[in-house]
């Protein structure tokens, strides 16, 4: 365990690009599966979006978001077990700038709507969480590895919205937060339109 | 300024970039040294156009570099964070001596806005 911890510890710290969806060598497959969001900034920044949108609207009075975000992830994690390769990246992306602008504009949005919101960012996280060459029972473990890893780092940003609710100025925090998201969020799907 | 470096990323092109980031200095720093307080529509305004000059840069050179999502946070992390370090600097306002400090620096900006000009429009180098 202190071993995965040190190589993901040197790996987290490096510049790479090229791990983002492929396995790292020296760690099991679960170790990958986990470290799999953290690695893929697009990931990152949704997960980070959903949790503070969540966070945000209250956890209280959106149960049914937190609980239709963790059964979409795994229905997207089953998609991604059966198919091969689904480049959904820039999905990913759409839905963290979309989140992020709700976040920073703050609207009242009702439980049905964050739910929905919440459920697609689930299931497009599941299934963009594919790792090159990994099959059979490799893949699962992996993949079991990236949804414990999903729901758990969801509830940081969850904790950190719903505790900054206590005082206006925290709140306008979590807002510019949810507009940095956006802005990277952006930026990247501008690159994207014009490189394609 | 996202939407500035987003015309950036696309290849618009705005005129005088360089001069619009000078005068963006001037403007805020002489409005930060005389302690006009403009009403919250025409300070939004002020500031979201000039934004634009200071994003347009940052998107002209997002495709040069290999993850662009790695720039792109970096960029909006580092924007975000100084201008949390000039909030806090205009937080010494509570004090007399911290409004003298902060108008004071307003000037030096508006005279580094100045500089910044002439070397623009070719002045000095």
């Amino acid at each position: 365990v202190i071993k995965g911890g040190l190589i993901s510890l040197v790996l987290l710290a490096a510049p790479c690009t090229a791990i983002a969806h492929s396995p790292i060598k020296g760690l099991n497959s679960f170790y990958n599966g986990l470290l799999h969001p953290v690695f893929v900034p697009a990931h990152l920044l949704l997960l980070i979006a959903v949790g503070l949108f969540i966070g945000q609207q209250g956890v209280k009075s959106n149960q049914f978001a937190l609980v239709s975000f963790v059964i979409a992830t795994v229905i997207g994690l089953i998609v991604a077990w059966f198919s091969v390769d689904i480049e959904i990246e820039l999905f990913v992306l759409v839905g963290a700038a979309i989140i992020g602008l709700l976040i920073a504009t703050n609207p009242v949005i009702g439980v049905f709507w964050s739910s929905l919101i919440a459920a697609t960012a689930g299931f497009f996280l599941g299934a963009d969480s594919t790792q090159e060459t990994l099959q059979g029972k490799e893949k699962f473990i992996t993949l079991l590895g990236s949804g414990v890893a999903i729901y758990f780092l969801l509830l940081y940003p969850i904790a950190l919205a719903e505790n900054f609710k206590k005082k206006q100025w925290l709140e306008i925090g979590i807002r510019v937060l949810g507009s940095w998201v956006a802005a990277i969020s952006l930026l990247v799907l501008a690159l994207s339109l014009v490189t394609k | 300024m996202t939407f500035g470096a987003v015309l950036g990323v696309m290849g618009i092109p705005l005129p005088g970039i360089e001069v619009g980031i000078a005068v963006s200095a001037i403007v805020l720093g002489t409005v930060v040294a005389m302690n006009l307080r403009p009403p919250l529509i025409i300070a939004f305004s002020i500031i979201a156009f000039f934004a634009i000059y200071h994003g347009h840069p940052h998107g002209t050179a997002l495709p040069d570099f290999g993850v662009p999502l790695h720039y792109a946070a970096g960029f909006v992390v580092s924007t975000g964070l100084l201008h949390l370090s000039g909030i806090s600097i205009g937080y010494l306002y509570r004090w007399k001596i911290g409004e003298r400090l902060v108008r004071s620096l307003g000037f030096c900006i508006s005279l580094t806005g100045f500089y910044f000009l002439t070397a623009a429009i070719g002045l000095t180098t």
